[in-house]
């Protein structure tokens, strides 16, 4: 029964109705900027919200989540790596950059989950947020670093002459150019928007926050439900480009999420010991891919790689599976754990 | 009445996320300014939007004397064989101020 409340939550159904919209063709059209407006606000509320609960919390539980959002950050890319190279579907610099989209999170899964987990009263701690601002960025690194080699590599089976031509480019790039995408990695605009508004709503007078109320909680379902609404209409956008993908792809985009999600929900039940709501929240960050923080990294940093296969997958298959299917399958998973 | 000179005019349409590389790039060749306006648009990268971030698109606009241009198309060139996806085109046009588009930016 679960599953059809979670498509009966009024974010997924707006989700549904702006790819239905897409895909009618019909006219709706939002203006331009407002994802990127509806996101900050969204990263904004549930980080003063998350670290206003922050403040009360237990300083050793929130290093270990942290410290397992970094272990889950550097491996679940490698994994899916690791599997995309097996496959022999895309070249070593694609599979990089499709799995340092898999490696980091999506906010918008993640509220999903939180809007599935408000609507079946089920309680969740606030640690999984730290674990969202923290599992951002190790996932771009990695993603650098496996672009770094596959570059490597492709430069040593080619003939001399060739590598030499590019090589001979004049601009002192290479090493700056690594510390600089460092940089970006931890200074992305939702990171800092997240992590920023965390130690707001930690450090702030409780007073302060509990008037802020009606802006970051009261509201926030229904720009939860605009985003998602706007997010259908994009995901459907991709539906095109399906037949680009193939099927083999297409199957890593609904299969890395489920073992992604399986790490998450053991480390979550197991080793962080979070109640079902947390331990589900931890499951959807491990099965959830970014669409907004690392297609932009990885279209400056890996610019050989195509980035309709990176869309494709995180928008247009991973995303929706995780929004429709993945978040009550998750919770069942945990619920199963929990022996419940 | 106003004399014209002849210059040549560079556009370069490209994604949002490329404007700082290429900003520091334009600076590296001594132009004197530039002008940059969201776009949107289809092409061999497919449809761009513009609705999400990493998709926007952006077209650049530099005027330039004729000899500073070979340089400059060079390095754009070298973009190119990194792997970037950048539309450019030149144009012949006439200003009435040369010196205006003679002196390097900051």
């Amino acid at each position: 029964m679960s599953s059809l409340n979670n498509l009966l939550i009024p974010a997924v159904l707006f989700f549904a109705l702006g790819a239905i919209a897409r895909i009618i063709k019909s006219d709706l059209r939002f203006p331009p900027d407002l994802a990127k407006v509806l996101s900050i606000y969204l990263l904004m509320a549930i980080g003063l919200h998350g670290g206003y609960e922050l403040a009360k919390a237990d300083l050793v539980i929130a290093m270990n989540a942290i410290m397992w959002a970094l272990i889950l950050g550097f491996t679940v890319p490698i994994a899916g790596y690791l599997a995309l190279i097996i496959t022999r579907k895309v070249s070593p610099l694609d599979a990089a950059a499709i799995s340092a989209h898999y490696g980091s999170v999506s906010a918008g899964t993640f509220l999903t989950a939180i809007a599935f987990l408000d609507s079946s009263g089920i309680e969740y701690e606030s640690y999984p947020l730290i674990m969202l601002a923290v599992m951002e960025s190790p996932a771009i690194i990695v993603g650098l670093l496996l672009a770094a080699m596959a570059r490597k590599q492709l430069a040593a089976s080619k003939p001399s002459g060739e590598a030499k031509v590019l090589a001979a480019d004049g601009e002192s790039e290479g090493e700056t150019k690594f510390s600089h995408l460092l940089r970006e990695a931890f200074t992305n605009g939702s990171v800092v928007v997240l992590i920023g508004s965390m130690v707001i709503g930690a450090i702030a007078q409780p007073s302060g926050v509990q008037k802020l109320m009606p802006f970051i909680h009261e509201i926030f379902m229904g720009v939860l439900c605009l985003f998602l609404f706007e997010m259908g209409m994009e995901a459907a956008r991709r539906i095109k480009e399906f037949k680009k993908v193939g099927l083999t792809l297409a199957l890593f985009g609904v299969v890395m999420p489920l073992v992604g999600g399986t790490i998450g929900a053991l480390v979550g039940h197991y080793v962080l010991d979070f109640s079902i709501g947390g331990a589900t929240l931890v499951a959807v960050l491990g099965a959830s891919a970014s669409y907004i923080a690392v297609p932009p990294a990885m279209r400056l940093a890996i610019p050989e790689a195509n980035p309709s296969f990176y869309l494709t997958l995180s928008l247009g298959i991973t995303f929706p599976f995780n929004v429709l299917v993945g978040i009550p399958l998750y919770y069942w998973f945990v619920q199963y754990l929990a022996g419940v | 009445m106003a004399n014209l000179y002849p210059h040549k005019l560079v556009n370069v349409v490209t994604l949002d996320v490329l404007q700082d590389k290429l900003k520091e790039m334009f600076r590296r060749h001594g132009v004197s300014g530039y002008t940059i306006i969201r776009v949107t648009g289809e092409g061999d990268s497919g449809e761009s939007a513009g609705t999400l971030d990493f998709e926007a698109n952006i077209m650049i606009k530099v005027i330039i004397p004729e000899e500073k241009l070979q340089r400059l198309l060079d390095g754009l060139q070298r973009q190119i064989a990194k792997g970037y996806h950048l539309t450019i085109f030149v144009s012949d046009i006439e200003v009435i101020t040369p010196e205006k588009f003679s002196t390097p930016l900051e």
